[in-house]
């Protein structure tokens, strides 16, 4: 289980963690997102040991991770800017972690690059930018380790890729309970990906859900009356955004979906409709709730 | 989990990455080991048939600086490839969070360096013995250890201090400009404060006696840059175990600095100029301070004695501009730099600190006078200007000289101040214990009168003089002579003769003996003062294996080394100083009648050279005698002709030694005669030199022969060089070629040497 504790990273003047915490759980993909700055990346370097913190801790089941040998064996990272060693090939690149990985598989690391169909024997300059990728994503996940972050990991991935990568990430927490964190800036890529999201903004999380939980819990409701009514008719119901247009009145509503269907229905609304929302438009409204700028927080 | 300190896999990695930079280096280093003898000796390049009769040394002194050049490079770039990856985020973030601590990767990446700084060091080393292997130039195979041992020191400690740079830098340019300043600038201030503490007082004695940071020479790295810079160019130094074993350990102290700063760098400073804010302050104001600390230094040069103001804003100008260079250079701001303006405050404040500090001392010192009385004792030290101590100099210093007269002369030399010029006055160093228990070193000033005052004082000192009229066991002398025209026998003769003659000499005859034909005086090599007295060797010590022409005999020689330091084991010219003011050198052939016999044997080897040999010698543009005058007699003109006539035998004769150099050539003469065209200018010679020259002998007996020596260009017929020859002539002719070459003095260019 990783645990962050109230940590803090400046570069300069600028906090790019600000009294951050933050729980993530075994076996589970956890997502990040956030406009560009809000501290994706300097959370998962500092997750892989790669910074330390000014101020707080952050444990991986207990252990401190910064320069620790132990810990890191169980940590892979893939950064958004990738790094392969000058004019190499895979095949090399997979020496260099094995020689560094207790755990790597050659087993794996073949069955996967096959599965990429990517030439192992090639040299990695001359792969595009979704074929490193790949590459990237092959070899870390030959390390068999028990926490795997991705940085922007879907960049450059065409769709047939994506699902395949999605695949393989999936079987791995299913054979090994590994950890997944993935950042990425477009809540459209982590949506059916990931059961944990949280949200960062200027550096702290301003909200962390359940996926399963968030797409259920938040629904649109259109409903119109025969009489006069405002928003206080609906007291009774949590709601986060109401917006009336004629007679027909379009709120976003929190709660049991049954038991506020049954609530409205009571009232003889002449129209009454829920709307599934999609991942993107349940964040916008709380953070609308939250009392923040949708604009600002997601791109 | 186990704590280690090695990773294999990073071991192997980066050795795998040096390798290009390694092979390239490595076989440079081999080429560099061979090259010197091949640039030597050309002959051995072009005429692979050729096999000399005369054997070369090969003196590792002799291209150390050649071998150490490279490794600089190898350094910086050895360390920047393994280390590239602080330089750029993606690097990074790669290794910073791979499972090796950083203290692995740090020991396995150094250790995969220094095995191929270790195969570069064995390349140098492999091409200097291949090279002697080829050519048969002799090689003293017992010097490789330490020549081993000095290109080691030096490629570690350019390591060392490459890693520290890398460290606290996030860009290529900061990397290799903190090299730079990690490398030099300490030693350039130290050398700085050592010298101005050198002119600060007497008291104060010598700064490299003081702390041995204020010898820059013990910094191998730094030894060739600082020695240039100094004026104390001496490849000595880079054979120097005391040197090398400082260097070394100077090496492990920063590579352990560099472990720490790298332990503490933050992966966020790739990219920028420097790792900290602190680090960037640094490097700023190590950029300012070179230049600004060379004010304090002027104020207590002696040269300098009032400070040019002029000089000084300059300085502090270029100081300024190279601080705000820097600053430009890497934050790209000018905001950025208005705001750390105020920080060349600290490169003041340094440069204040050391004019305060030097400023104390010499107070300090000038308050603390002293009589002869108060000395207990003091002895000499010989400085040659080379950091290898002789045998002489360290028997020298143990002589603890006692006599009233001589401490006089040293307490008020030591009130004397180092001249302006230099030249009028002589120094000697000494160290000095008082009789209140305190010890210095320091240098002692006499004017000419007070030099041979004190050495005849010397002289009759008991110990000095044991010293000093010790000759060596002659039968324990070999020597070289290096002269292609005899065979090795001929040439075994003439030393063997050469030794039994000395043999005879009269025990106050021989004033020195030298190694490589100098000597090393109290007062320094080249002064013909008559205070030249100080054998330059002991046979035990240096004369003893002083070289031979037999291979063996020189590889078998073991290294002497003194006090740490090592002798050169062999040397290639045996000559000794006479107390009359002539030399006695058998490689310059100043030999008269002290060594009639092999003076007499050595003519006679070379007048059958003369006679039968010239025609294979291998320089095909000498030509005999013999065969000079027959084209003087027939060659109508000559684009230049030079006559060398020496007449030094004949000094009780003339009351001095004249030598008269002819110097003709057909540039100066239309010069003269206003004769655009220089080719329609040739140079015509007064038949009558061919004519006296060709009645003259071959001389064999040297109390009787001029040494004459002609070179010329003749026209249409190619470049002429003559081997000097000794020619008897009879005095009718000998003094018509004085009063030919008087007369042409005067319508051509003649010079004329006391």
């Amino acid at each position: 289980m990783i645990v962050a504790s109230h940590i803090s990273k400046y570069f300069g003047s600028f906090a790019a963690l600000d009294d951050f915490s933050c729980s993530i759980s075994d076996g589970c993909i956890y997502g990040l997102v956030g406009s560009n700055g809000a501290g994706k990346s300097t959370f998962l370097r500092l997750i892989s040991g790669v910074y330390s913190s000014e101020k707080g801790e952050i444990h991986i089941d207990g252990e401190p991770v910064f320069d620790n040998m132990g810990m890191k064996q169980r940590i892979v990272f893939v950064p958004d800017e990738l790094y392969f060693l000058p004019r190499c090939n895979m095949q090399r690149m997979a020496k260099l972690y094995a020689s560094m990985y207790e755990n790597f598989s050659y087993e794996k690391f073949y069955r996967l690059a096959t599965t990429f169909d990517l030439d192992i024997k090639k040299k990695i300059n001359t792969f595009s930018k979704g074929m490193k990728r790949q590459a990237a994503t092959v070899l870390a996940l030959s390390c068999n380790a028990d926490y795997i972050m991705f940085d922007e990991t879907f960049d450059g991935l065409d769709p047939v890729m994506r699902n395949l990568l999605k695949r393989i990430l999936y079987a791995d927490i299913c054979e090994r309970n590994s950890t997944i964190i993935i950042s990425s800036h477009s809540l459209r890529e982590l949506e059916d990906t990931c059961d944990q999201l949280a949200m960062l903004h200027s550096g702290r999380i301003i909200f962390e859900s359940d996926v399963m939980n968030l797409k259920t819990s938040l629904f649109k409701i259109q409903v119109a009356f025969s009489k006069d009514y405002d928003k206080d008719t609906f007291k009774a119901i949590d709601m986060l955004h109401y917006q009336k247009s004629g007679s027909v009145a379009t709120m976003i509503v929190r709660g049991n979906r049954d038991e506020v269907a049954a609530l409205i229905k009571a009232m003889n609304p002449l129209l009454f409709e829920i709307i599934p929302l999609s991942l993107e438009e349940v964040f916008i409204y709380e953070m609308d709730a939250l009392g923040y700028e949708c604009n600002e927080v997601l791109l | 989990m186990k704590k280690r300190l090695f990773s294999f896999g990073v071991y192997k990695e980066i050795f795998r990455r040096l390798m290009g930079i390694g092979i390239a280096l490595a076989a440079l280093m081999l080429l560099l080991g061979m090259i010197h003898v091949f640039w030597l000796f050309p002959g051995v390049v072009y005429e692979p048939g050729y096999v000399s009769d005369t054997v070369y040394l090969l003196e590792p002194n002799g291209f150390m600086s050649l071998l150490l050049l490279p490794l600089y490079v190898f350094g910086i770039v050895a360390v920047s490839r393994a280390f590239s990856f602080l330089r750029k985020r993606p690097g990074t973030d790669f290794y910073l969070s791979m499972p090796v601590s950083r203290t692995v990767y740090y020991v396995s990446a150094s250790l995969a360096i220094a095995t191929w700084m270790l195969a570069v060091a064995v390349a140098g080393c492999l091409g200097v013995c291949v090279s002697s292997l080829i050519t048969g130039a002799l090689f003293n195979y017992a010097l490789l250890l330490p020549m081993l041992l000095t290109i080691l020191s030096t490629c570690a400690l350019i390591v060392s201090v490459s890693l520290i740079s890398a460290s606290i830098t996030g860009t290529a340019l900061m990397y290799l400009l903190g090299v730079i300043i990690i490398l030099f600038l300490p030693r350039m201030i130290f050398s700085l404060v050592g010298a101005a503490l050198n002119n600060v007082g007497a008291l104060l004695g010598n700064s490299s006696e003081l702390f041995v940071l204020f010898d820059y020479s013990y910094n191998v790295p730094a030894t060739l840059p600082y020695g240039l810079l100094f004026g104390r160019f001496n490849d000595d130094y880079y054979i120097n175990i005391a040197a090398s074993v400082y260097t070394l350990v100077h090496a492990a102290i920063l590579w352990f600095i560099g472990m720490l700063l790298y332990k503490k760098r933050k992966a966020e400073a790739a990219d920028t100029p420097a790792a900290t804010a602190f680090h960037q302050a640094f490097f700023r104001c190590a950029c300012g301070l070179p230049v600004l600390v060379v004010i304090p230094y002027m104020l207590f040069e002696t040269f300098y004695n009032t400070v040019y103001y002029g000089d000084a804003i300059i300085l502090l100008a270029v100081s300024l501009v190279m601080f705000i260079g820097y600053e430009l250079l890497s934050s790209r701001s000018i905001k950025n730099l208005i705001k750390v303006l105020p920080t060349y405050g600290i490169c003041i404040g340094i440069a204040v600190i050391m004019s305060l500090t030097l400023t104390a001392l010499k107070n300090f010192d000038a308050g603390r006078e002293f009589t002869a009385d108060d000395i207990s004792w003091f002895s000499i030290k010989s400085d040659d200007g080379y950091s290898t101590s002789s045998y002489l100099t360290l028997s020298l210093e143990a002589i603890r000289f006692t006599d009233d007269e001589l401490k006089t002369y040293i307490a008020e030399g030591i009130k004397t101040d180092n001249p302006v010029d230099g030249n009028s006055i002589y120094d000697i160093t000494a160290t000095v214990q008082l009789k209140n228990g305190r010890s210095f070193t320091t240098a002692v000033y006499f004017e000419l009168d007070e030099a041979l005052g004190f050495m005849k004082l010397l002289r009759e000192n008991k110990d000095y003089s044991e010293l000093t009229s010790y000759r060596p066991e002659l039968s324990d002398i070999s020597a070289a002579l290096i002269d292609e025209r005899l065979t090795n026998e001929q040439k075994q003769a003439v030393i063997e003769s050469f030794i039994e003659e000395c043999g005879t000499l009269p025990e106050n005859e021989i004033a020195s003996i030298n190694i490589h034909g100098m000597d090393f005086g109290l007062f320094g090599e080249g002064d013909s003062s008559a205070i030249w007295a100080i054998p330059s060797e002991k046979s035990d010590a240096a004369v003893g294996i002083i070289v031979d022409n037999s291979e063996g005999a020189i590889q078998g020689e073991p290294n002497k080394v003194l006090l740490g330091k090592l002798i050169e084991p062999y040397v290639q010219i045996l000559s000794i100083y006479g107390t009359h003011g002539y030399d006695y050198c058998i490689q310059q052939y100043y030999l008269d009648d002290t060594f009639r016999e092999t003076s007499m044997l050595y003519m006679q080897f070379i007048r059958e050279w003369h006679e039968n040999e010239y025609e294979t010698y291998e320089y095909s543009y000498f030509i005999s005698f013999t065969q000079m005058v027959d084209i003087l007699m027939k060659a109508p003109e000559f684009h230049y002709f030079r006559l060398v006539l020496d007449l030094s035998v004949f000094a009780e004769t003339y009351g001095y030694a004249p030598r008269y150099e002819l110097y003709l050539d057909s540039y100066r003469l239309a010069e003269k005669t206003g004769n655009p065209n220089p080719e329609y200018a040739p140079v015509k010679l007064n038949p009558e030199y061919a004519e006296i020259l060709s009645r003259a002998e071959f001389s064999t007996d040297p109390t009787d022969y001029i040494k004459i020596n002609i070179s010329m260009l003749v026209n249409g017929l190619g470049d002429y060089d003559m081997p000097e020859a000794y020619l008897k002539l009879s005095k009718a002719d000998l003094a018509r070629l004085v009063e030919l070459l008087k007369e042409d003095s005067e319508v051509m260019y003649t010079e004329y040497i006391d």
